[in-house]
This record gives C-alpha cells, structure tokens and sequence, in this order.
C-alpha cells in the first residue's frame, strides 16, 4: 500500500463523516498545547471519498484539535485509492490499539462498525482478544448494548467515572432512572466494586417490588444523607448504599437491627459481640482489648456478669 | 413434555461396541449426524465451546462410577452415594447447579458397562451388610435419557445382587417405560422432584408438568415401586405458601402415604457463580430476588428464617396428611432441623442412620 502525504485545506475534510471513528471522550487541551509548541509530529491519516472530500480514517483527535486552534492547512497521509472500506477499518483499528487501549464507549463503536464487515462469530473469535476482551460471548453481548445508553451514561463510561461492570444492570432500569443512578454514582464518586452492589440491589428492588427506583434515590432519607454537612463523600455513600441494602434484606436488616438493640441492653463496656456472618452458624465471638493487668480482670468480670444476663440467652439461643 | 432426541452424537472409539451406544444408535433418527473420536478429552474439557445440550457424547469412564455425596461444609449430610451414569441434562432448569458446576458443554454418557458392573459389584462386597442408598439423580435425570438407552434396564438389576444397595431414580419427567418392563423392583425407590406449577412453568424448561409428574408417580405405585419426593429447591417467592400446600394436597390426593418412602425438603442453594450464568441464560427470572445470603459452605442460601418459615410450613402441610411421613431436609444445619421438624440428627452419621432405617422399615427387612 502506498501513502502519500499531501497538504491539505481542512475545508476539504469532512468532519461529519464518521465511517472510521473509534474516539469518543477524549480531551483536546493537551494535544493543542502540544501541537502550539511543535506543530502536528504525526500526520492525519485520510481518504478520498465518493463524494469528493476527504474522511478521517486514523487521527480524529489531531484535526479536532486542528480545528479548534484555527488551523486551516495541514498535512496529512492519503489512502491510495481502491482501499475498501473494511481494510481501511481494520487499519485504523490496528493503529488505535497499537499505542492506547479503548475506553470501553471506543471499544462498543469498534465493535459496532466491525458488525458491518465481518460476523458476530468472527468478531468474538479473532476480535475481542484483539481488543482484549477474550472470547466471551457476554462481553460482546455487554459492549453492543453501551451505544444504547445514554450520553451522559456513555461520558460516564468514557471517563472511568461508571464502572462497564454495571452495564448489564443499568438495561434494567428506564432511561431517567439511568440517568438519575449515573447521576448519584457520579456524585458519590462510588468505587467499581460498590457501583455494581448499588446497581444490582436496585435493579432487584424495582424488579421485586415494583417500585419506580427514582423513588428511592430522591426519597426524604437520601436526601437527608446528602444534608448531613458533619459527613464527607465516602460516608455519605456508605449511608446511601446501607439504605438501599435495607430495602433490598429487609428480613437481614431487621434481624442486624433487633440484634443491635438486643447488644445495647447488655451494657458492652468495652467488649464487642459478633455474631455469625447473616446469622447462619451458631458461632457467636466476643472481643475486647486491655492494656494491663487490671483492665484485663476488669474486662473479665464484666463478660462474668454479661453471662447471667437473660438478654444474652436470648441473643445466642434465639 | 416431548421426548429428548440429540441433534449429534459424538462417539469414542473405546465405546463403540457398548450395550449403551447400540441402544442408542437404533434409537435415535437416522439422519442425525454421527462422528467417532479416538480421544475426546479436548471435548471433555469444554475448550472453546459453549454449552449444547443438543450433542451427546458416549465416552468410557475413566473415573469411579460410584462416589459419596460431596456433602456441603457446615450442614448435615444423609450419606447418599451417587452413581455417575452420565453428566448434563436435556432438561433445562434455570437454577440447575449443573450450569456452573461442570466444565464439559455436552450431554455425556458413560457406556462402559461393563466397568460399571464391576465396580458395583466390588462396591457391595467390599461392605457386606452395610447399607447403601445410591442415587442416579445428581448429575443428570435419572429417566430422561432412559427411551434412548435403557439404562434403568442395565443397572436396576445390578442392585438385585446385593440386598443392602438400594437404587433411587430422581426425575422430573415422566418417562417411566422403562420401568414397567423391569423384573427387580423391591431395592428401587423411583423418586420425583416436586415444584408448584408457577415454578414448573417459569423456571423448570423442558420437564414435564406437576400433574404429569405425579400421574408418573401413581403408575410407578401401581407397579409395585416405592415412590419418594423432593421439595428441593423449595423457591421462596410471593405466594408460594399457597402453592406449594396446593401440590402437597394434589400429592396425598393421588399418592398411597404408605407408598411414599420419603420426602425431601432443600430451598434453592447455589454457588456464587451461578448468579451470572442464571441473569445471562434466564434475564427474565425472579429467582435471585429473594434474600440470599453467603452460607457456611460459600454457597448462596436463603436467609436463615426464611427458610425455617418454609421448611415448617410445609411440613406442617404434609403433617395434615400423614403424620408419620417420613421428611428429611437435605443439606441443613441442626439449628434449622431443629427449629423446622422439631427434630436434629447429632451428626451425618445419624441422619444416615434415619435413612437407612427407613429404608429398611420400607421394606419390611431387618439388616441388622
């Protein structure tokens, strides 16, 4: 294949055809500086097309960055002509992952426009591990949905803020209540591990009870949580994520409560009681610290005088 | 429900002349695709294909046939054996534990008989007058493969050698043919896994409907067999209480209580990874909405009260009908035994001690 590099107008261009565009999210403020100081190192990789202009194959970024600074002539590399439409793809596929990986909106389009060259057989078999994605079926099942959502989901996505973990949970939900969810993970700066948690237990509640999720997410106690000026992001989502755990166990909530009242009225100065993990075993732990001697024996009779308390038989024989 | 038939069959070489495979081989349609393999380990270990129920795969064995019930950390076990006839199922529950418990996508029979034969044999010498209960019913249905194999016809007489091993066939189809032909019925307790019809229609792909199973069962009575059933997985849902007194009503309707050897209880338990299997095989599910919580065996259960609010409501049920009906629960803790049936086994051992008395008052003999 022969390049050739050409001057050309960015009239010529045509910015909206999007044929061969795999970027989405991207910030310009850096390559522009970079471009200010030392003018474009790599040239833009273009073709000819039918209708006469030119169609961005490889270098999205560089002439939106181009445009912005005003630039009117640049030089770019052209496609020979007769290059089909899906070599050209698979070029400038090829070159994105050669010096970056996708953000997980790039890897959807990548999929998406490989759905209209090759099969859905061919792009679990030769292209999710391209894209390093291994060959599973409900990764590409995933990655297809994303260009479904909504843009302020898909930013979201771009920017690391929303985990593609929590995409099969968020088609779950109605657009707006997506949006609000997007809306509280954002806030909350919610690490991956705890968006899909939140996700999957309002996905079963809305599912189990019927319930418009908005609801909940905008309810008088979650709103209280955000007015709690004493506590900072993390505490506040911890509340959040409590609140909606309740919803979702009631029965486990109410068992973790009545079992907290029940270890307030045995007086533990300075002992602690755990009980089984979700109250499966029978195995109860008691814990406490000391410094000395003294307080050691201290710690002692009180577990003494904690035996003979009937709140205790209640607690441990139920 | 329709009877099962594969779309291909891949044979191993070191079966082609079995019992197994030739049964199979006349029984299925002649157009249906059939290749020879000399080693179908690449096949066994799954390798980049997904799940088919849709091949079979006759291979020999190279296992043990019989191994203990793995049992489950943390809760009582009966001390059931199983016997590995085959792997997977044609019947497609959407909480069947098989989705992530095995690695081999296909449908697989085990047609070295004749292995089989032996190690059973050796088996019940090996522990003289011991009792056994050994079951079919774990790893695949006991029955669904039996139109294509005769299987039941193969092994049932295999128990007749010894009169300490009793067979249970568990099914959830109605596929009984096989067993109105066969001579040996006093060690076999045909067994028939219970669900309400709501469950049945939403859940339990493929099996064959409440009033079939029971009309099954009823056949199965009239033939002289022992019948057992298996409220297991129990599914919590709303308005389960009424409907699963419904099918325990339908149950003592149609079924002698003296014909019943046992009733299980189990409510739904999986391991953690099954979750993802369910949500992308069966999107439209509400199974996983219940309150789950990690068991002492890592295994998602129902929350503890849950489950004894359950297990005693439906045991009190079956009580309107038959106070004496011999009820177990099946992988529980003594808390729950306890708090459930107003009994607990101290230990394995004694549960296995209940069962197998039980099967010996069943059957009328004294092992001991």
């Amino acid at each position: 294949m022969v390049f050739t590099y050409q001057t050309v107008s960015l009239q010529e261009v045509d910015l909206r055809d999007e044929t061969f565009c795999i970027s989405y999210g991207f910030a310009l403020d850096s390559l522009k500086r970079s471009i200010e100081k030392v003018g474009l190192v790599h040239p833009p990789l273009l073709q000819k097309a039918s209708h006469g202009r030119y169609r961005i194959v490889c270098g999205w970024k560089r002439i939106f960055a181009l445009y912005e600074l005003g630039t009117q002539m640049f030089t770019a590399v052209v496609l020979p002509e007769g290059v089909r439409e899906q070599d050209a793809f698979l070029l400038t596929l090829n070159e994105n992952l050669s010096h970056r990986n996708l953000n997980p909106v790039e890897t959807a389009l990548a999929i998406h426009k490989l759905t209209r060259y090759v099969t859905l057989q061919e792009i679990q078999e030769e292209f999710l591990p391209l894209l390093g994605l291994g060959k599973s079926l409900s990764l590409l099942k995933m990655y297809t949905a994303i260009l479904d959502l909504e843009e302020e989901i898909k930013i979201g996505l771009a920017s690391g803020t929303i985990t593609r973990e929590i995409v099969p949970g968020f088609l779950r939900f109605s657009p707006q209540e997506r949006i609000t969810l997007s809306q509280l993970i954002t806030r909350l700066k919610l690490s991956k591990s705890k968006q899909v948690e939140l996700i999957e237990n309002c996905a079963v509640i809305k599912e189990r009870d019927g319930v418009d999720i908005e609801s909940i997410l905008k309810s008088e106690e979650v709103n209280e949580i955000f007015l709690d000026q004493k506590i900072g992001l993390v505490a506040q989502g911890d509340r959040i994520r409590e609140y909606v755990r309740r919803l979702r166990y009631p029965r486990l909530a109410q068992a973790e409560e009545s079992f907290r009242k029940k270890k307030e009225r045995l007086t533990l100065k300075g002992l602690d009681l755990i009980p089984p993990p979700y109250f499966e075993g029978e195995e109860f732990r008691i814990s406490f610290s000391f410094t000395t001697v003294d307080e050691f024996k201290k710690r002692l009779a009180l577990l003494q005088t904690i035996a003979e308390k009937e709140e205790l038989k209640e607690i441990v024989e139920g | 429900m329709t009877r099962y038939q594969p779309g291909r069959v891949i044979i191993e070489d070191a079966v082609r002349e079995s019992p197994i495979t030739r049964n199979l081989l006349t029984r299925i349609p002649q157009s249906t695709p059939i290749e020879y393999i000399h080693d179908p380990s690449p096949l066994l270990r799954g390798e980049g294909y997904p799940p088919d129920k849709e091949t079979v795969l006759v291979i020999k064995n190279r296992g043990r046939f019989i191994k203990p019930c793995p049992g489950s950390k943390g809760y009582l076990c009966c001390g059931y054996y199983i016997l590995h006839l085959a792997l997977n199922c044609p019947l497609s529950c959407s909480y069947c534990i098989l989705q992530s418990y095995l690695n081999t996508p296909f449908l697989t029979i085990y047609a070295n008989i004749d292995d089989l034969t032996a190690e059973l044999k050796e088996f019940m010498e090996k522990r003289g007058k011991q009792l056994y209960r050994i079951g079919t019913g774990e790893f695949t249905d006991s029955l669904v493969l039996d139109h294509l194999i005769d299987y039941v016809d193969m092994v049932a007489p295999l128990f007749s050698a010894s009169s300490h091993t009793f067979l249970e066939l568990k099914s959830k189809t109605a596929a009984i043919d096989g067993l109105t032909k066969l001579k040996h019925r006093e060690r076999i307790v045909v067994s028939w896994s219970l669900n309400t019809p709501k469950i049945i229609e939403k859940e339990e792909f493929r099996t064959a409907s409440l009033e079939e199973r029971i009309e099954a069962a009823r056949s199965c009575e009239r033939m002289g067999y022992r019948v057992g059933f298996h409220f297991d997985p129990l599914i919590s849902y709303p308005g389960w209480e009424n409907e699963y007194c419904g099918v325990i009503g339908k149950l003592f309707d149609r079924i002698e209580k003296k014909s019943i050897a046992w009733i299980s209880l189990g409510a739904l338990r999986f391991m953690p990874s099954l979750k993802k299997v369910i949500q992308s095989r069966f999107p439209k599910t509400r199974l996983l909405h219940e309150e789950f919580i990690s068991g002492l065996d890592g295994k998602m259960r129902y929350f503890k009260p849950i489950r004894i609010e359950m297990y005693t409501r439906i045991v009190k049920e079956i009580r309107k009908y038959d106070s004496e009906c011999f009820v177990y629960l099946c992988m529980e803790s003594r808390e729950v035994w306890q708090k459930s049936l107003g009994r607990a086994p101290s230990s394995d051992e004694e549960l296995t001690e209940w069962l197998d008395q039980r099967v010996e008052t069943c059957h009328g003999m004294s092992l001991r």
